[in-house]
């Protein structure tokens, strides 16, 4: 599985060695099923669980998106810090944030992916965030 | 399923018809594949004759447009005789719209109609005998004024008119006949017995003799103000009453000539103004109206088996009373108040779904077009559909529709149903429930309003018969899920 997400992080952001040590301690695998699984619990709290009229527009939309996003950053800043942290790898500092916001960036695609994916048996928000 | 000609006779008439209209247009069932009303009053001014049939016509407009497939709300056909008879290329009749022409009571008095002067003197005499000198100056186009005596004369003449040969050469052999009529008045008791004789006396026309009539029969819910002036004295309703059911006794039910007779009344608590007729008269809504537009609806799920007739006359004539469980508290009562029967399972739920639809177009459309039901797939309900024509009609229909049921509720006895209320409590609409709510159910008023519509799938119909559909399914639920209907 690390092999399967690897190529798609390092797409977005690749740093030697950070993105080796990322590699090397199967980060990846957390990072990925986060990534995937955060975006769509989110996806489905907007599009099944709140599904309200009055929650419906592009900007609540945004709303969620924004969530997703500062989750996943949060995230992929948090578990390779303590990793490296606990492994005594301690010489990154801005690669964290550019990386975190690579993934950033995979978030907002995943959370677009998804939206347009399950929003259209959503009762009221089936148009949200484009209009058919 | 059958035609259903209905004569509705006098004010009375009128406005049963018109509290069977806004029944039938919030989706209330009745078994006939179309209606006709003929409404009979030679007062041609009469407010509560001309609302209807204003009500009449909104109602036949709205319909044009629409299928009902999907669609409960102004389901049933009315149709004019006039219609009737020029689908079918035969002679168009000179009627207006929902009303037969009486012919000769055109600025004509009583005296002239009956050709008074021109009465030898023996005639003369015993025409006095039977009208007083104020029944020979009553002027024919103001109705009757409570004179069945003079009614009895004047309508006597209806067999002859063009309408009634329309009418009985359009008469198939299952449709059916009810006629609405007062006991207490002048047109309508006079009428009703006249009608029933020719209808039953119909020369060359088996199916019209052998047809399957009901009636109902309104004793007196109402007073009027005491008035010098005024030819109606409520002293006199309960006197006329007793005499015109000891007529009917012989005459209607005696000699069976109808098959169901609904007799229905009230306590006359209220005192109306008192008006002799004309634009003055438009008495406010009352229950009985309702109730008496529902002996219609009963009369109609009767079986076939149970109205026979042999030779021009019922094998049983059936009578019924409608009568309610309590009468509410301080003179007002709600759909729980009428009882556990079919009346109230009948009409709470389309009632209330009309209600729901009213409210919905007055508070909330304007800002809800920017959701799923309005704006999802190939027809659009955008703002310009709402200064369309069907738009405004539905939205002014459902208006007077409101307006009917508050007169109703401002009357004595009052039928309340409904509660005034805002947006923040919408669903407290129906007096005398407490709305459900679900433990998980967040959206509340219009939003659950929106919620039920964006989640109401009725396809890509052309857009007024989409608008309706949605509504029809959206208050369907909202009105079981609520209020339990």
């Amino acid at each position: 599985m690390n092999n399967l997400f690897a190529p798609i992080y390092e797409f977005f952001y690749y740093g030697v060695p950070f993105s080796d040590d990322l590699y090397q301690n199967e980060l990846y695998v957390p990072l990925g099923l986060f990534l995937i699984f955060f975006s769509l619990a989110m996806v489905f709290t907007f599009y099944y669980w709140i599904n309200r009229p009055s929650f419906s527009r592009w900007y609540h939309w945004g709303i969620m998106l924004g969530i997703n996003m500062i989750f996943q950053f949060g995230f992929a800043v948090i578990i390779p810090q303590n990793k490296f942290i606990a492994l005594g790898i301690e010489e990154y500092n801005s690669e964290y944030y550019n990386f975190g916001l690579s993934v950033t960036l995979m978030a907002l695609l995943m959370f677009v992916l998804f939206s347009f994916m399950l929003r259209w048996w959503s009762t009221n928000c089936r148009q949200t965030p484009f209009p058919n | 399923m059958a035609k259903l000609f209905i004569f509705g006779i006098g004010g009375t008439g009128s406005r049963v018809i018109k509290a069977l209209t806004m029944l039938l247009a919030s989706g209330v069932k009745i078994n006939a594949s179309e209606i006709i009303p003929i409404i009979i009053d030679p007062d041609r001014a009469n407010g509560d004759l001309n609302r209807t049939i204003a009500l009449l016509k909104s109602y036949q407009h709205i319909r044009t447009s629409l299928e009902f497939d999907k669609n409960q709300f102004f389901r049933t056909k009315i149709t004019t005789l006039n219609e009737l008879v020029a689908s079918q290329e035969k002679t168009v009749m000179k009627s207006e719209d929902f009303r037969m022409e009486l012919e000769g009571v055109q600025n004509q008095y009583f005296r002239d109609f009956i050709a008074f002067e021109q009465m030898d003197e023996a005639n003369k005499a015993l025409t006095s005998l039977l009208f007083s000198e104020e029944n020979l100056a009553s002027d024919m186009e103001v109705g009757f004024k409570g004179n069945p005596n003079i009614g009895s004369v004047v309508l006597n003449k209806f067999s002859k008119s063009d309408e009634f040969k329309n009418f009985a050469s359009n008469f198939a052999e299952n449709d059916r006949i009810f006629i609405i009529s007062s006991i207490f008045g002048g047109t309508g008791a006079a009428g009703f017995p006249l009608i029933l004789k020719n209808i039953r006396n119909a020369p060359d026309n088996k199916w019209l003799r052998e047809s399957k009539v009901g009636a109902v029969s309104v004793l007196p819910y109402f007073g009027v103000t005491p008035d010098e002036k005024s030819k109606i004295d409520k002293a006199t309703f309960i006197s006329k009453t007793k005499a015109a059911l000891s007529y009917y006794s012989r005459n209607i039910t005696g000699n069976k000539s109808v098959n169901a007779l609904y007799y229905i009344g009230d306590k006359e608590t209220k005192d109306y103004d008192n008006r002799e007729g004309s634009k003055e008269q438009m008495n406010a809504a009352h229950f009985v109206e309702l109730a008496s537009a529902l002996a219609i609806v009963d009369f109609m799920e009767i079986q076939d088996g149970a109205l026979k007739n042999n030779e021009g006359r019922a094998e049983n004539t059936i009578a019924k009373e409608f009568g309610i469980e309590s009468s509410g508290q301080d003179g007002k009562f709600n759909f729980s108040h009428i009882g556990k029967g079919n009346s109230a399972k009948l009409i709470r739920k389309p009632l209330t779904q009309a209600m729901l639809f009213h409210l919905f177009l007055e508070e909330a459309i304007d800002t809800s077009l920017k959701h799923p039901w309005a704006n999802a797939g190939k027809i659009i309900i955008d703002s310009d559909f709402l200064t369309k024509d069907f738009y405004k009609s539905v939205r002014e229909f459902w208006q007077k529709y409101n307006g009917w049921l508050k007169e109703m509720s401002g009357n004595t006895i009052g039928f309340s149903p409904f509660k005034t209320v805002n947006k923040d409590n919408v669903f407290h609409v129906v007096d005398g429930i407490e709305p459900k709510e679900g433990m998980l159910e967040f959206k509340k008023n219009f939003e659950l309003f929106i919620d039920r519509l964006n989640g109401a799938s009725v396809g890509d119909l052309p857009i007024e018969q989409k608008f309706m559909a949605l509504f029809t399914k959206a208050t369907e639920k909202l009105a079981a899920d609520k209020f339990g209907f």
